[in-house]
């Protein structure tokens, strides 16, 4: 146990020594902090949630305007009115506005006779999230009206009186519009900044994690290990030091990142004991992961790009970069076996005032991740830690 | 004698490359043992083995009694490893590197202090204690290198050619701290290239060729082994046709002839004859003006069992 600390506080020294500690544990998540703040810090509201800056150019399908001013002004970002489609592209390009609605001035009317138009979205080129957004809303909208036409057309003939049915169905269908921005708190971990840097904070843990590790390799390499090893220390005491010294520079490193986030996102993170949970299993899952890229390769090298590709994959999984398998099937379901998908998923149990306790689900699967690469790099890192 | 450290039967492959094969030898206190061998020859896996950096497939190794494997902990208090190659941290100092390694040894406090004080004497970096290894120049880090290996004090001390590509200076402050260390009773195990310091240093040498020690011995024993003989050459002047004629009956002597300055001879252990030699030559009417002896060398008796010279291999 002594040799342990003796090793893993020589390799911390040496980190500190050549600055690494310093770039790993302070300027990287600091960068990180202020790249995120700089993409996402004025595209979310005060509770973090995503607040896309629409328009609409004039119309005078007014209903429908006023309709989805309304579903608009909830989710918290600007609203401006364009007096033609061609003002509203050049307030695009501008980047004055995220995404318009272009409704036809006959949608009302024809609404009226059971027809039901398109609408259409135009999109700044830098502004995909709020051009989604402003897509869903149409189709939301739309979906809406031909459920309202189909219930109100089946209750009429079912003996219905039209004055009692339609007033009804369209306030139905304003409600569930309008459901749009509440469920929002639901799917936070989807749509909100909070996800963004908690996916990227995981992308980046993975590559801060492998740094004790690798130097496994790079003592290797400078023969410093079999010099340890000649002298009264176990292997498995070298690997336990060098992933003391992964699990340290990972937990400083994402502490730096979740506090910058604080100062400079103003992000509520939750309940500071779950997010603390949460950081201690997201770092030992992805120390056990680096443990497993590490005991693959021979070079620290090979360590690296591997590490690199896994990295991007897991990201890729994990929804690091973009959402994925919100809608079920084979994806959502690999998803749910990387950890960025249960720290993101963690944090978003602990959203709106959640006791730790709300985080909990999210830990055991970080620790079971942790625990099943842990057991694979015993067995791959043991040839590491042979002559 | 005490022995520090018994190999038995040391086996090791590795597929179908057979790395050492049955070898054994045994190390006494303040003895130094010389392993030479040609590159291949299974130098560095018996050394592995006997560091307990590598598991033997069969036979054994103890040092101070005690059975030494990669999970032995307590033998390896007992002896400390000088790589061949540089094993030590540029981004630490020279003292720092001494404690780190002296930590792992259970050392710690004054002791280790007074030890690493002492170490730094020893390898004549005292005043360099402070600086960063990256900044001392290959001698100084090849120094540090033994001076980690000595710092916990063991009973038996493994060199795996200390002395590659050392500047004249500190190759001889090298040779001396070994020879010190010797004096001092620490079994040592030296490999080399460089014959002249084996048979400096060595006491005894083990040959190893193929994976088996082909030879073993001192300086001495491994010459007769082979045949070499001493040459003698004796200058003056006299009758030398009688001078050969009479040495060449004298006992010691395999074969006499003249030379330029004089007569020359090859003779078994020049050192026990040379009396009656010089003797017999002032008998026949020799005045002899000069004697230079030639003993064969370790160099001619590894050109004999292997068929290489050490260096060229």
């Amino acid at each position: 146990m002594r040799n342990i600390i003796h090793i893993a506080a020589k390799d911390l020294r040496l980190r500190i020594r050549d600055k690494s500690v310093f770039i790993i544990g302070l300027i990287a998540p600091l960068a990180l902090a202020f790249i995120f703040n700089t993409v996402f810090g004025g595209a979310f509201g005060d509770d973090g949630s995503f607040a896309p800056d629409l328009g609409i150019v004039e119309t005078d399908a007014d209903q429908t305007k006023s309709t989805l001013e309304e579903i608009s002004s909830q989710l918290g970002g600007t609203w401006q009115s364009f007096a033609d489609p061609s003002a509203a592209r050049i307030a695009l390009d501008e980047g004055d506005v995220g995404a318009v609605f272009v409704v036809p001035d006959t949608f009302d009317d024809e609404l009226a006779g059971g027809q039901i138009g398109k609408i259409e979205v135009l999109g700044a080129i830098d502004a995909v999230t709020s051009t989604q957004i402003a897509a869903g809303i149409a189709r939301s909208y739309t979906n809406s009206l031909q459920t309202t036409q189909v219930a109100i057309a089946s209750a009429i003939s079912a003996g219905g009186d039209p004055a009692d049915i339609i007033p009804a169905a369209i306030d139905a269908t304003d409600r569930s519009l309008i459901s749009l921005g509440e469920v929002k708190a639901d799917v936070r971990q989807l749509d909100t900044n909070t996800s963004t840097v908690a996916g990227m904070a995981m992308f980046f843990l993975l590559f801060t994690a492998q740094t004790g590790l690798l130097s496994l390799l790079e003592e290797r390499r400078d023969g410093t290990l079999q010099r340890i090893l000649s002298t009264p220390t176990r292997p498995a005491s070298v690997l336990a030091a060098k992933s003391i010294v992964s699990i340290v520079l990972g937990v400083f490193s994402l502490v730096v990142l979740i506090l910058a986030g604080i100062v400079l996102m103003d992000a509520n993170w939750g309940n500071p004991l779950g997010v603390a949970l949460l950081v201690v299993g997201g770092v030992l899952a992805a120390v056990g992961i680096s443990a497993v890229t590490t005991g693959m390769a021979k070079t620290p090298e090979q360590a690296g790009n591997i590490q690199g590709i896994v990295a991007t994959v897991l990201g890729l999984l994990g929804g690091a970069f973009f959402p994925i398998g919100q809608d079920g099937g084979i994806l959502a379901q690999v998803t749910a076996l990387t950890p960025h998908y249960w720290f993101s998923r963690g944090l978003a149990d602990l959203a709106g005032g959640q006791p730790a306790s709300a985080a909990f689900g999210a830990v055991g699967w970080l620790l079971v991740i942790a625990s099943v690469t842990s057991v694979i790099a015993a067995v791959l890192t043991r040839k590491q830690v042979a002559p | 004698m005490t022995a520090v450290m018994v190999a038995k039967g040391l086996a090791k492959s590795f597929g179908d490359l057979v790395a050492v094969d049955g070898v054994g030898f045994s190390i006494n206190q303040g003895e130094t043992y010389g392993l030479l061998g040609p590159n291949g020859a299974g130098k560095t896996t018996t050394i592995s083995m006997i560091a307990g950096l590598l598991e033997a497939d069969e036979g054994e190794v103890r040092v101070g009694g005690d059975l030494i494997n990669p999970r032995a902990v307590t033998p390896k208090r007992r002896m400390g490893l000088v790589p061949q190659e540089l094993a030590i941290y540029p981004d630490l100092t020279a003292r720092e590197n001494l404690e780190f390694f002296g930590r792992l040894y259970g050392m710690g406090g004054s002791e280790l202090a007074d030890r690493a004080d002492r170490v730094l004497d020893v390898v004549g970096l005292h005043e360099r204690q402070k600086d960063l290894t990256k900044e001392f120049s290959g001698g100084m880090k090849r120094r540090l290198n033994i001076g980690i290996g000595l710092l916990h004090n063991p009973e038996l001390l493994i060199l795996d050619e200390p002395t590659v590509g050392v500047d004249p200076q500190s190759r001889n402050a090298i040779l001396e701290a070994v020879e010190e260390l010797s004096r001092a009773g620490i079994a040592v195990l030296y490999t080399t290239h460089y014959m002249e310091e084996a048979e400096r240093l060595c006491d005894r040498v083990g040959i190893i060729d193929q994976g088996k020690i082909i030879a073993e011995g001192t300086r001495r024993e491994l010459v007769e082994m082979v045949g070499e003989k001493d040459r003698v050459s004796i200058s003056g002047t006299g009758p030398l046709a009688e001078v050969v004629r009479q040495l060449s009956s004298t006992v010691g002597v395999a074969e006499a002839g003249e030379s330029e300055s004089g007569v020359t001879l090859l003779v078994e252990d020049s050192s026990s004859h040379l009396a009656a030699i010089l003797s017999t030559a002032a008998q026949a009417g020799m005045a002899v003006s000069a004697v230079e002896i030639e003993q064969p060398d370790l160099e001619a008796v590894f050109l004999h069992l292997t068929g290489k010279a050490l260096r060229d291999v």
